[in-house]
């Protein structure tokens, strides 16, 4: 398992290298890559592409939002300059420098708040770009590993403050590292980037701003994992506010409860008013379950071009909804400002019939999942003639050529999405930063996509599912009729069903007696898919965009993700439980060529890796099948709120869309 | 009287026992508990770690506990009114409670007075007008309210309201008098958002009162001592309401305690479609996330609703209806 | 609900009371004579035909299942029958008159031809009146086997031709909305009465022991069967349709469904059951049957049972719809029948979103079936307890 999360991190840190040294400098863009192409704002002459550039702002004068410069004007805050940091950092708007003012509401349909704390939030030290092609620094703005990659220093932005005032320092992450993280009395655990060889990293502050991370192995993608996941949040540790919780700093704490309850250990960590923070907005009011109202954060370390800093908008207000279906409707009514998730797809008609009453524009994103939903042929299938069959390829291309993906794209999707077989994602750098991988990744979104029911009925005649029974339907090597189950996990506006409908009813066409049984997500669905206890698996959660992040979209070796649950549980327990791969195998090579990613020195060599294993996938594949992916993410926005670009995707958590598109510098235009 | 209310309250106490029982077992049924789900979720985000990410929770909730010693302490703290704490807001169920059972409570009596107030008139009306044009009317509405699932009608007459009213409807605050404490200004906003609620789940209960109303008061009208009251030179109305209508509201008393439950249920529905702070969306939420204290403490102060409110309901009728006793 | 309430108190005698009149008018001509020679099942019969919703709720509930039973044949299409070129239809009436104002005898239909507008997605249809598509009774139509065992390719209704008939209209996925509704049906109605079946036999044995020997088992279903009805019942049906192994067949939930809403009817029954046992326990021919030493299985089955049977029946028609709409608000909040499999309960559910209601209003029509039969119902039950019971005028 932690063998797992090393390589996990040397692999994230080959891509990131990789992607860095593919990507371009400002001057020549990438050919056609319809995301870049959309960042780039029109007709704004001071363009530039990268912040870098624009980092050389003078630290001189510098506007605030009107709101503030009164409480200057009456002593009640510093003034803007000395609230800034030394070099604050510039963001460039997408569209316009904008002006202050405004609140910003929306709804989420669940208790949980991660979308906005970290989808919307989203203050990583390093965090990706807003196209999600690179890694770029944000609080933190220097990294340097050791040449053994056994160590890390991270240099945050010098003289960061605090929502309160208080400065940042590295002592706020030594704080969180060692006094809560390592003690082992409270319910902070050490996040798995964090460790290496099964032991935990240590972590010392060598100056104020500067933290050194020692590893047990070699880490080069310590800071990309950083990015893509929202545990950063708690490395963000008030000191001056949270010791006085702290039965080490004070005698009169017992234990953690108090300091817990101020700064929870999982989920919701925004709920407290009274918690310092980082963030562009700050909350005020937190009612559980119905709302949370946040504002300004006069210490905010990002400006504008203009220095103007940052954020235009004065508040947020966040409410909860129970019932998902009222969305639509609540936007229709014109009481949705912003809102990036959780919008149906299928009520896009709705939506634009009424934009002018419900003063709101849409707008059309990408999920940018790999598949919507993927068909996932369980490899490790408990049933041994099953088993053999999924294993052989000729058969999973029969049923690859069985459905009609189409008209799957016109009846669930309005032909909005593309009918493509399943991939890590579309926009995966692997497969958009170099000519070889965007030819592999063509390929691969194009292998056995065609709708040929005669090609079908022959490879399956040919792997010896020739016999059929009175009813039609062929029988297995055993005499059995060939029966699939295909299970998904249901949600009130998901298209799998659906989708899922046209692929049993191509299977049904050719032969195959399929049915599907949907199930709820938590309780049914995932204890059977984890565990390998199906036949085929629908699953329309196919985030499988950023292959540091998530590497077992492409390698065997994850819990779940593809059919192989009893080879990953046999890789990362050490062969202790699970399946063994068959020597020679894909299953076998991949695993080695993951072994070997890992312990390459080079990013170019890394990248090999992954490319090779694109390789198998599309020459020895596919694995997994695809029924229609890219599909759009619906956004509304009120006509005048600016800068939002015109192209994000959200499907990745990872990358914490529409955070990585900068949020702060959204405004609302007069 | 009294000897009744003291056993009724005695029984009570083992009722109430068994129903937590029933109730905790209910909860704790589905495979897993509430970290699994959560992990699942997670999982299904994205998120490959959320094992281990929420392994500590997992000590701190008790949840590694055998299922009777988890009953025990649910259930000794029940008493004395420690609800326990809620997995998925992080807060002591009883401050998330409080706001929502009374809420609750308070549109389910408004909807029980609403359906009298409004059946008592109509049924009296149609049965003194049998057979009258406004009575096919109330007869041909009743019919369409008894068989209307309300929760089918709440999206549609949201959707009106906003489409053809052009305001949106839902929740039982306007945005600004939410958080605010209690006065006058807030109940009179709540009085506002409350009627379509209450017409949505009183609907089907009202249109039967109604039928029942009407058929009693049919047969009463009918009977002897109705006659020989006109025949004395008594007004119609004095006729009606003074004798007929009293004898003819009686036997309804008793319908009060079996109203009640349907009332609540049905609110339970309406509200998650409606997005209420009452019950029923937080209490959904609470059962498919296995998030035990707070699902349990929900169903068990319903029930304790219910009892009451059939107990009130038994101690109406026993004061009415000089027939019953319950010596 | 409020059914039960109703029964429960007429069991009590607190409703509908009046006095027996000698001769019972039952609106035929009689004589004395031959009106005692009637059977207690022909003079609920008789009492039975003259209320006329009675009559039209039974012929309604009756209407209703053969639909569902004969759905194979009454419905034009099969359940998964999609026409991609026709999403989202609007109901297509047969028309007598044409584009031109000619009558034709037989009916006949046009095609609706699908348009989107790329722009906003909207999905409009216009009439082709160029060609007429005449509709013909035992049409040929798709293959089906009924009940899965009689091949056969002849519906009720159809129109011989590649062009669809939407008579209800077609929903997200280009499927006739009519057939649905009578494929579901088959749900929707079953999962009635077999709840009902199940509850009736544990409510009736149950409340009628009960009564029967009194005392402590008396006692013990008492407080049982109120435990029950002190949680609320949406909340315990939710609680208890997340404990059914998730990784059932739709089939399987199905019946688990059932018996979940059949759970908890019966102690409504047994309740009135019991109440009407006591009473009867201590009737002449009960203590003569005792004295003369027959045993109590002997006295339940033969006597008291029986004499329960119209009540029991009464409060059986009356709780149907009660579960009819528990199956529906379970499907609905997502607990209950899960697609594929259909019910009206799905398909409201399907239909349970903004877009529909405003663009596509037809899809919920099942709406209507679902009040219809609760109708029907309520008027069966109401007609049979007046019928069945010797003090109604």
């Amino acid at each position: 398992m932690f063998l797992l999360k090393r390589l996990l991190g040397i692999l994230m840190i080959s891509l990131l290298m990789m992607a860095c040294v593919a990507q371009q400098p400002v001057a020549a863009p990438q050919a056609v890559e319809e995301a870049e192409e959309a960042i780039e704002a029109p007709g704004a002459a001071e363009e530039a592409a990268s912040e870098e550039a624009a980092q050389a702002m003078p630290a001189g004068q510098y506007n605030e939002a009107p709101a503030l410069a009164e409480m200057v004007q009456s002593g009640a805050l510093p003034p803007v300059d000395e609230r800034l940091p030394k070099e604050p950092m510039v963001l460039t708007p997408v569209e316009e420098v904008g002006t202050y003012g405004g609140q910003l509401a929306w709804v989420h349909p669940t208790p949980d708040l991660g979308a906005y704390q970290w989808q919307f939030l989203y203050e990583a030290p390093y965090r990706w770009s807003a196209d999600a092609s690179k890694i770029e620094p944000n609080l933190a703005v220097a990294h340097e590993y050791a040449p053994d990659g056994l160590s890390m220093t991270l240099t945050f932005r010098e003289g960061v403050k605090w929502s309160d005032g208080e400065p940042f320092t590295a002592e706020d992450v030594d704080f969180w590292w060692n006094d809560l993280v390592m003690e082992p009395n409270n319910s902070f655990e050490q996040p798995y980037w964090t460790i290496t060889a099964e032991q935990p990293m240590k972590l010392e502050a060598v100056d104020d701003y500067t933290i050194r991370v020692t590893f047990n192995e070699p880490h080069w993608l310590f800071h990309t994992l950083m990015a893509s996941t929202p545990d950063y949040m708690r490395m963000y540790a008030p000191k001056h506010y949270l010791q006085q919780f702290h039965p080490k700093y004070n005698s009169e704490m017992t234990d953690f409860t108090e300091l817990e309850k101020r700064f929870p250990a999982t989920d919701n960590l925004y709920t407290n008013p009274e918690l310092p923070v980082l963030t562009a907005w700050r909350t005020v009011e937190y009612v559980p379950g119905q709302k949370l109202v946040a504002e300004r954060n006069p210490y905010y370390w990002k400006v504008d071009t203009e220095g103007n800093q940052l954020p235009y908008i004065d508040s947020i207000v966040l409410t909860q909804v129970e019932d998902p279906r009222v969305i639509p409707l609540q936007i229709v009514a014109g009481e949705i400002d912003f809102m990036a998730r959780d919008i149906p797809l299928d009520s896009f008609s709705t939506l634009k019939a009424s934009e002018a009453d419900g003063n709101y524009r849409v707008i059309q994103w990408k999920v940018g999942a790999g598949a919507d939903p993927a068909v996932v042929l369980n490899w490790d299938n408990p049933d041994p003639v099953m088993r053999e069959l999924i294993r052989n390829r000729d058969f999973r291309i029969a049923l690859s050529h069985a459905y009609d993906r189409e008209t799957m794209n016109e009846v669930a999707y309005f032909s909005l999405g593309t009918p493509s077989q399943a991939v890590t994602s579309p926009y995966s750098p692997w497969g958009r930063t170099t000519e070889e991988g965007k030819q592999l990744m063509e390929a691969w979104r194009n292998l056995a996509i065609e709708y040929d029911p005669d090609k079908a009925n022959e490879l399956l005649d040919s792997v010896g599912l020739d016999q059929r029974d009175s009813e039609g339907f062929r029988l297995r090597p055993d005499g059995e009729r060939l029966s699939l189950v295909i299970i998904t996990g249901s949600s009130p506006d998901s298209r799998a069903v659906d989708v899922l409908e046209f692929v049993a009813e191509g299977w049904r066409e050719v032969g195959i007696e399929t049915t599907i049984n949907s199930m709820d997500w938590n309780s049914g669905f995932w204890p059977k898919f984890s565990n390998g206890e199906y036949d085929v698996a629908g699953w329309d959660a196919w985030t499988g965009y950023d292959i540091p992040a998530i590497p077992d979209t492409l390698f065997p070796i994850g819990n779940a993700y593809w059919g192989t649950p009893l080879t990953a549980r046999w890789f990362n327990t050490q062969g202790k439980e699970g399946i063994e791969p068959d020597d020679g195998d894909p299953m076998d090579r991949m695993i080695e060529m993951y072994n070997n990613m890992l312990a390459a020195t080079t990013e170019e060599e890394r990248n090999k890796w992954v490319l090779e294993a694109v390789k198998v996938h599309v020459e020895e594949g596919p694995f997994f099948l695809g029924t229609v992916n890219d599909i759009p993410n619906l956004v509304v926005a009120r006509p005048n709120l600016r800068n939002i670009p015109d192209f994000a995707f959200t499907g990745s958590w990872a990358q914490g869309a529409p955070g990585c598109t900068n949020p702060p510098q959204y405004f609302f235009k007069e | 009287m009294i000897n009744f209310i003291i056993r009724r309250l005695l029984h009570t106490i083992p009722l109430f026992f068994m129903i937590s029982i029933v109730v905790f077992a209910i909860i704790s049924l589905p495979p897993g508990d509430y970290l699994t789900v959560r992990v699942a979720e997670l999982e299904r985000q994205g998120n490959q770690n959320a094992e281990q990410q929420l392994q500590g929770l997992r000590r701190r909730y008790g949840l590694d506990q055998p299922i009777y010693v988890q009953y025990w302490l649910w259930i000794s703290n029940f008493v004395q009114g420690d609800f326990g704490e809620s997995f998925d807001y992080n807060r002591p169920v009883a401050e998330l409670i409080g706001d929502y059972i009374f809420l609750t409570v308070v549109l389910s009596v408004a909807t029980l007075l609403f359906s009298w107030l409004v059946a008592i008139p109509i049924g009296v009306y149609s049965a003194t007008h049998q057979y009258s044009l406004g009575d096919q009317f109330f007869s041909l509405l009743s019919f369409i309210g008894l068989g209307t699932p309300g929760f089918l009608l709440a999206l549609i007459l949201m959707v009106i309201s906003v489409y053809v009213f052009g305001s949106p409807i839902g929740g039982l605050f306007s945005a600004d008098m939410e958080s605010q404490p209690w006065s006058l200004a807030k109940v009179l906003d709540l009085l506002q958002h409350l009627w379509l609620p209450i017409i949505l789940i009183g609907i089907s209960g009202t249109a039967e009162l109604v039928r029942i109303m009407r058929g009693n008061l049919l047969d009463i009208l009918g009977q002897q001592y109705v006659q020989s009251a006109r025949g004395r030179g008594l007004a119609e109305h004095k006729v009606i309401w003074k004798h007929a209508v009293r004898m003819a509201i009686n036997p309804l008393i008793s319908l009060i305690g079996l109203q009640f439950p349907s009332i609540i249920s049905g609110s339970i529905i309406i509200s998650i479609v409606l997005g209420l702070p009452t019950t029923g969306p937080f209490l959904l939420r609470a059962l498919r996330a296995q998030d035990m204290y707070f699902a349990g403490s929900f169903l068990m102060l319903l029930s304790l609703m219910l009892i009451v409110g059939n107990f009130l309901a038994d101690l109406a009728l026993a004061w009415v209806d000089p027939r019953i006793s319950y010596e | 609900m409020l059914e039960q309430a109703k029964s429960e108190a007429i069991g009590q005698n607190l409703v509908g009371a009046d006095e027996p009149s000698p001769v019972p008018d039952i609106g035929e001509d009689l004589t004395l004579e031959e009106w005692a020679r009637l059977s207690q099942w022909q003079l609920i019969w008789l009492r039975f035909k003259r209320s006329r919703p009675a009559v039209i709720g039974g012929t309604l509930v009756i209407l209703f299942y053969l639909g569902a039973l004969f759905a194979d044949f009454a419905a034009p299409y099969q359940l998964d029958t999609r026409f991609t070129q026709s999403l989202y239809a609007p109901p297509n009436p047969p028309r007598f008159i044409d584009a031109a104002g000619e009558f034709h005898l037989r009916p006949f239909i046009y095609e609706q031809k699908q348009t989107i507008n790329r722009e906003t997605l909207e999905i409009s249809f216009e009439l082709d009146t160029s060609v007429r598509y005449p509709i013909y009774l035992f049409a040929r139509g798709d293959p089906y086997k009924l009940w899965s065992l009689f091949p056969a390719d002849r519906h009720l209704f159809g129109v011989e031709a590649e062009v669809p008939f939407f008579l209800l209209g077609s929903d997200r996925q280009g499927r006739d909305l009519l057939s649905r509704c009578l494929f579901g049906a088959r749900i929707s109605l079953t999962v009635g009465l077999l709840g009902v079946f199940i509850g009736i036999l544990l409510g009736s044995v149950l409340g009628v022991i009960s009564g029967y020997y009194g005392g402590l088992v008396d006692d013990m279903m008492q407080r049982f069967s109120e435990l029950l009805l002190s949680i609320p019942h949406i909340p315990l049906w939710m609680a208890l349709a997340a404990i059914l192994p998730v990784t059932w067949s739709p089939i399987r939930v199905y019946f688990g469904i059932t018996i979940i809403l059949s759970l908890l009817s019966w102690g409504s029954l047994a309740r009135q059951v019991r109440g009407k046992t006591l009473a009867l326990r201590e009737e002449a021919y009960t203590l003569a049957a005792r004295a003369a030493g027959a045993s109590d299985w002997w006295i339940i089955s033969r006597h008291l049972l029986p004499n329960n049977l119209s009540h029991i029946i009464v409060i059986a028609t009356l709780s149907i719809p009660y579960m009819i709409l528990g199956e529906t608000a379970l499907s609905f909040l997502g607990l209950g029948i899960r697609p594929p499999m259909t019910s009206w309960g799905v398909l409201l559910e399907e239909a349970q979103n903004v877009k529909t209601i405003i663009f596509y209003p037809w899809l919920i029509i099942p709406a209507v079936l679902v009040i219809l039969i609760v109708l029907g119902f309520n008027f069966l039950g109401d007609g049979l307890r007046d019928a069945a019971d010797p003090y109604s005028k």
